[in-house]
């Protein structure tokens, strides 16, 4: 759900970065937060417990030029990924345009995208999404562990849908910037078909 | 997208205005800030001491999510206001329908946030948004 101000000529869209603990979605947006233009950027909001682990959400205001007259914004957000989160995880997705889902490519982590990608779903559906029709993006990150998982493994258990794939190094940028490009190129396109 | 989109139009914008405005006076308030509950700001009034509005928008709408949470788990529908007391400044927010926040920024010498007025303030604007609720869904039913 788009917020459309035409008294400002305005268009303020959100996106989530959703996956397990540790996965990386905290390093995508911090790594987007220091490699954009300060002018295209607002303030980086992060709450994090003592421990430097999201407890609510990491948010980056971020504004993505123009459409039909329009100035976007975009805003990121991150979801805190341990499970006891349920609750906090499920109030930061409402609203949301578009969702990139951060997997971890090590091996133990296998389960525990499986169960953030069952929570997703599930948390959509309650909110009256559907992941298979959402502007969503996949991206496999920390490929520099050793040992990952294959693409080809990853992809099998977690792919949902015709959704862009992005293998990443969040920490080195690599994949960073594709994968939020093809997530607000999609909510682009929503928007465009709305504002028609 | 099977939600609509938020579309705000400048009549609605300017109707918000005038009741943001008038609760600045009432209340002598420092701010007045409308946002939606996806963290976004919609208007606001005053002579704002807050620069990074948008984190306002944010935190304010993280705090009202966190505060619905609560109110849950008590089995209440909703805790429909907080405040915050600082040395300088209170801050009170109050729901606004399901969709909308409201948040009075004042400073404690010289105001205090009247409940009442801002109680008659949310009503309006209640009303406003509702309206502009049906009205976009008619808009994307015919769309």
């Amino acid at each position: 759900m788009s917020f459309i101000n035409y008294a400002n000529r305005e268009i303020n869209c959100k996106i989530v970065y959703y996956g397990p603990g540790l996965a990386g979605k905290t390093t995508n947006i911090v790594f987007i937060y220091d490699s954009v233009n300060p002018k295209s950027k607002g303030k980086l909001i992060s709450l994090n417990t003592e421990m430097d682990r999201t407890l609510f959400f990491d948010f980056l205001p971020l504004d993505l030029g123009n459409i039909g007259g329009f100035k976007t914004r975009f805003h990121l957000y991150t979801v805190p990924g341990q499970v006891f989160y349920e609750a906090s995880r499920k109030l930061i997705l409402k609203g949301a345009d578009g969702v990139v889902f951060v997997a971890d490519s090590h091996p133990d982590r296998m389960d525990a995208n499986l169960e953030s990608m069952r929570d997703l779903k599930d948390n959509l559906k309650e909110y009256g999404y559907n992941i298979l029709k959402i502007p969503y993006a996949l991206q496999l990150n920390k490929r520099d562990l050793n040992p990952h998982l294959s693409v080809e493994e990853l992809v099998k258990e977690l792919k949902v849908a015709q959704e862009p794939i992005f293998e990443a190094v969040a920490v080195k940028g690599t994949g960073v910037p594709e994968t939020l490009k093809a997530v607000a190129k999609q909510v682009l396109n929503v928007l465009k078909q709305d504002l028609v | 997208m099977e939600i609509p989109n938020f579309i705000l139009r400048e009549e609605e914008n300017e109707k918000i205005l005038f009741v943001l405005s008038s609760l600045v006076s009432k209340c002598r308030a420092d701010g007045v800030y409308l946002i939606n509950r996806n963290g976004q700001m919609i208007t606001s009034s005053g002579q704002s001491p807050i620069r990074d509005e948008q984190s306002l928008a944010s935190l304010s709408a993280g705090s009202v999510a966190a505060t619905h949470g609560l109110a849950r788990i008590l089995g209440e529908t909703e805790f429909t206001s907080v405040s915050h007391q600082g040395e300088k400044w209170n801050i009170h927010i109050t729901s606004v329908g399901n969709r909308a926040i409201l948040v009075v920024l004042a400073d404690r010498a010289k105001s205090s946030i009247d409940d009442s007025s801002v109680k008659r303030a949310r009503l309006i604007l209640e009303d406003i948004l509702r309206k502009n609720w049906q009205a976009n869904a008619g808009v994307s039913a015919e769309t």
